[in-house]
């Protein structure tokens, strides 16, 4: 069951090259709605009342290095599925082009084969397959940037692809390493993550800086936070978004961050527990600093997209801080933050887009006044800039509430400091509102509507009129189901968490205790 | 002393003499198709006979029963030395595909082919073997038809350059090898490496070993004895180019790994250990830096072939020491590295016709235009770079794991972050190749038949390798 849904996509991919061009995206959108009908088939069958690893594959792959092909599912990963498989449709619809883009197929086949990448992310249980995954979900991405991005897309995406790849191959080295270590203590070599989890790792808090599980934690976090991005790592994740299309920043936001996350959940807490323990409080203040830096870069940018990719850097500094309190609550609102920062800014990525194709800018203060215009869109970026400020009745605030109450009981100085992060996000995301959707009309006439009319406007200070009222077409039906069924997922977490998370209770509850157990008295 | 101390009289057994069949297979077929090239016809007579050769070759060491002894185990041929000598016919039999295609345009003789065919044979002896003596005529057979090679291509000038460069250069270490290999036997009494490794340690025997090692990190390329690699490279045409990257590399490396295997046995150790860490840690690091700033590829190729000495040097150092498996990571990776290199340089001779020293601005936007081309050098880099799906990628996770089993963690780090600068410069290639608008007056990709199909089957190789590697790995474990 957990293979289909992970090689579905690039089996299709495959499929694609004998389907005309012409339908290549319908083909597309359904492959994508049955990867979404397993996951819900998924989840109905999942079952909620054990922490054990659920559905679970496993075949020898390399039996001499101890390599296995295993996947399995439990309460962390299965969010993070449904996420991902929920994305796919909801970006394929929100960003239909009127046109083929140059080179559909290889376009779609490179959205596809990302897919394949990231269920196996999440769905791996064994830390080659993991790694493999983890890497494949790289080559798409470069190709989605790199043929389809914006003007200095060459440059992002090499960054994209070095940055991320400096990381992974120190984590290749920890995954030699544990494999050599599973050898001499087990006396089998191995690499799946039960077994590594065996380990005797020494910790020696006298010399935490070389102790080997310090020096393994150290490899696979590195990786991870690169991912995430956590400041000072994050310079790659503004220039990637901004350059990628709209497809491209939509999976890179919504479910390629959440790798990073993923990983720190799955494997560098439960693993390397003393080690995590040790750097716990370097990476919270950092992941601190990346609250409040990125919201202040946010804040600063004229770019749109830019200040969606900047809000990433601060939203998903909450999930550090969370993940490394090593309190229960805050754990567990780190598992939501993942899906539900997901939501929103895939959300907020698709009405840059939308704004992109009709006004051919990303500059804020190229929009203003649009409301009358698009006002569907209003509403749906109205939403996705709740959401993602965390108003009550929103996912966002069931995500970055239950982390700061968890740190408030941890810390309440890094509480109060991740508070201000709140502050500062309704700051900036309201500015982006109200300079695209209110004010005065700034859209110099790159509309369809607007062309005609522009030369007559130029010079006649039309800065104090709306003029172009009419100025683009609002949303079609296909991005109104998209950004639809965004907003019922927003509402409906906002108001039920349970619904969504009730099946991760026991896996969380499981996992903080395993992780808060060596300090309890 | 006289010569039959140092070969000892055996008679010969029949057994013997069928483990020679190979050889005076190559021998007679080569020369047959050296002697055909001239006739009319003879670009198509001395390519038959040439693959027919290494068929016939082929097909007589698969016959052995992989224990057989010849010349008193002066060459020994076990089933891991033929699995390694089967490779290096595959090998061979792809450049002579890729010769194929290249005669014309760059005006290389018919003979080309028959001197793949010594070649192989020089290889085919030198991996068989464990006597210094005959490594080093062995050496000399392989390196005299690769001069040549190297020397045909007439219609550049820095040809004959390339092949002077790459004479007097490989002569000097052939020297080195051979008074070496005089040291160690002045120092133990013996020429073949199992008794040599033995011997009690003398500062003699440590100074033999480091000769020899020099000699053959020579042939491998290894810093600091690379400076030939990149003008040969670009000298030569792409096929032999190619041919070089993967054939001779490979041969080299088995004797390399066979002498380094015995010094790190003995009790020479400490020195063998430092020389081959230091050397491993400078090719890596200068090979993986200097390709960063090449435009031609063949010479971003050549460097980035140092580069993988580098890597391989640590799987060499790991098997000296007994890592697990010994000898496998080394040669499964040469193997995996061969296919990746000949499937590129097929690309490359598709992509790239008319240009003499192949700049990256002829595959420009290449990859949109020529998807098969496209994918086939993508995969190729992919798989030189070690990212998953791709052989190479296998062949890397063994030898660094390898590497920190037996516990150089720091040469390992060093490698993988080092192979971070060689990921910049294969995609750089993939950049150019996907993201940059063909140029407006770049020749049209031919793709010659042999090309394609070597370009095919390195594809398939490489991938399936890539994605079910255990089978290959357990096979050549059990050697």
């Amino acid at each position: 069951m957990l293979s289909t849904i992970v090689f579905l996509p690039t089996v299709a991919a495959l499929l694609l090259f004998a389907v005309p061009t012409a339908y290549a995206r319908r083909y597309t959108f359904v492959v994508s709605l049955i990867s979404l009908l397993l996951a819900v088939n998924l989840w109905m069958s999942f079952d909620g009342s054990t922490a054990a690893m659920q559905f679970t594959e496993m075949v020898p792959w390399i039996p001499q290095l101890g390599i296995h092909y295993a996947l399995g599912i439990d309460g962390i990963a299965l969010p993070l599925v449904a996420l991902a498989a929920f994305i796919a449709p909801i970006a394929m619809l929100g960003t239909w082009p009127a046109e083929p883009v140059n080179k559909e197929k290889f376009f779609l086949a490179n959205a596809m084969v990302l897919q394949t990448g990231m269920y196996g992310t999440f769905l791996s249980t064994d830390l080659f397959l993991f790694y493999f995954f983890w890497e494949v979900v790289l080559i798409p991405m470069f190709f989605l940037i790199g043929i389809w991005g914006g003007q200095n897309r060459i440059y992002a995406t090499l960054k994209f692809f070095i940055y991320t790849m400096v990381g992974s191959l120190l984590m290749l080295v920890a995954i030699f390493w544990l494999g050599s270590e599973a050898r001499e203590q087990l006396g089998v070599a191995t690499t799946l993550m039960s077994d590594v989890a065996k380990l005797n790792l020494p910790f020696d808090p006298s010399n935490p800086w070389l102790s080997p599980q310090s020096l393994v934690f150290m490899a696979f976090t590195l990786a991870f936070v690169i991912k995430v991005p956590m400041v000072p790592f994050h310079t790659w994740l503004p220039d990637a978004h901004v350059q990628a299309p709209t497809l491209g920043s939509v999976f890179l936001a919504a479910v390629l961050l959440k790798m990073g996350t993923y990983g720190i959940i799955r494997i560098s807490l439960p693993m390397f527990t003393e080690a995590a323990m040790w750097a716990a409080p370097a990476l919270q203040v950092l992941g601190c600093v990346g609250i409040i830096y990125g919201a202040f870069c946010a804040m600063a940018q004229d770019d749109f997209k830019k200040l969606v990719a900047y809000s990433s850097v601060s939203h998903m500094g909450y999930i550090v801080v969370g993940l490394f309190a090593f309190q229960p609550i805050a754990l567990a609102g780190s598992l939501y933050q993942m899906v539900n920062h997901g939501i929103a800014s895939a959300g907020l990525f698709l009405i840059v887009g939308m704004l992109y194709e009709r006004l051919h800018t990303r500059n804020l203060n190229e929009f203003g006044s649009l409301a009358k215009s698009v006002p569907m869109m209003a509403i749906a970026f109205m939403i996705m800039t709740l959401s993602s400020v965390a108003l009550p009745g929103t996912n966002g605030f069931v995500g970055e509430f239950t982390i700061l109450l968890g740190t408030f009981q941890q810390s309440a100085i890094l509480a109060g400091i991740c508070g201000l992060g709140v502050i500062f996000g309704a700051v900036y995301s309201l500015k982006a509102f109200q300079k695209v959707m209110l004010g005065p009309s700034n859209v110099q006439g790159h509309g369809h509507a607007a062309e005609h009319g522009h030369d007559d406007h130029a010079g006649h200070g039309h800065h104090e009129e709306p003029a172009h009222v009419a100025v683009t077409h609002d949303m079609t039906a296909k991005e109104i189901t998209a950004m639809a069924l965004l907003a019922v997922f927003v509402f409906a977490v906002g108001f039920f968490p349970e619904i969504f998370f009730g099946p991760s209770r026991i896996a969380l509850e499981t996992l903080s205790q395993s992780l808060t157990g060596p300090v309890a008295p | 002393m006289n010569l039959t101390e140092i070969f000892p009289y055996v008679p010969f057994s029949d057994a013997g003499f069928q483990g020679l069949l190979p050889f005076i297979a190559l021998g007679v077929g080569g020369t047959l198709a050296l002697i055909l090239a001239p006739m009319k016809n003879g670009a198509m007579l001395s390519r038959l006979f040439a693959l027919i050769t290494l068929i016939i070759s082929a097909i007589c060491m698969l016959q052995l029963d992989g224990s057989t002894e010849v010349i008193g185990g002066v060459l020994i041929m076990s089933t891991k030395t033929t699995a390694l000598m089967l490779a290096l016919h595959l090998v061979g039999i792809f450049a002579i595909f890729l010769l194929s295609g290249e005669e014309k345009k760059e005006a290389l003789l018919p003979e080309s082919n028959a001197l793949i065919v010594y070649s192989i044979c020089g290889m085919s002896l030198l991996v068989s073997s464990h006597h210094l003596l005959f490594q080093f005529i062995a050496i000399e057979i392989m390196s005299l038809a690769i001069y040549v090679l190297v020397a045909m291509r007439r219609t550049h000038r820095s040809s004959a350059e390339a092949g002077m460069k790459y004479f007097v250069l490989g002569g000097l270490a052939s020297a080195t090898f051979l008074y070496g290999s005089s040291l160690l036997y002045g120092a133990t009494g013996f020429f073949t490496l199992p008794e040599i490794a033995a011997a009690p340690a003398t500062l003699l025997k440590t100074a033999g070993f480091c000769l020899v090692l020099g000699g053959l990190l020579f042939k491998v390329g290894a810093v600091p004895f690379h400076a030939w690699v990149p003008d040969v490279y670009e000298g030569a045409s792409l096929p032999v180019t190619g041919f070089m990257a993967a054939a001779v590399k490979f041969a080299a490396f088995c004797v390399l790994a066979n002498v380094a295997a015995a010094g790190l046995n003995a009790s020479t150790s400490e020195a063998v250990t430092w020389i081959l860490t230091i050397a491993a840690a400078l090719t890596m690091a200068w090979g993986n830096f200097a390709a960063l700033t090449q435009r031609g590829l063949k010479r971003l190729l050549a460097y980035s072939s140092i580069a993988h000495t580098g890597y391989l040097l640590v799987g060499v150092i790991a098997a000296g020491e007994g890592a697990l498996s010994a000898g496998a990571p080394v040669a499964l990776y040469l193997l995996f590295y061969a296919f990746a290199t000949l499937g590129a340089f097929a690309c490359l001779q598709a992509l790239a016709p008319g240009s003499e020293d192949v700049p990256m601005d002829a595959l420009s936007g290449r990859g949109l235009t020529h998807p098969f081309l496209g994918l086939g050098l993508t995969v190729f880099l992919f798989g030189m770079a070690g990212i998953p799906m791709t052989a190479g990628f296998i062949g890397k996770y063994l030898v660094f794991g390898a590497g920190v089993h037996t516990g150089h963690v720091p040469l390992v780090i060093l490698g993988v972050l080092t192979s971070v600068a060689a990921m910049y410069y294969y995609l750089r290639i993939v950049v150019t190749l996907y993201m940059k608008p063909v140029e407006a007056n770049a020749p049209k990709p031919v793709l010659h038949w042999g090309a394609a199909v070597v370009t095919v089957l390195c594809l398939m190789t490489t991938l399936y390798y890539g994605i079910a590697p255990a089978q290959i790995i357990s096979y050549f474990e059990t050697l």
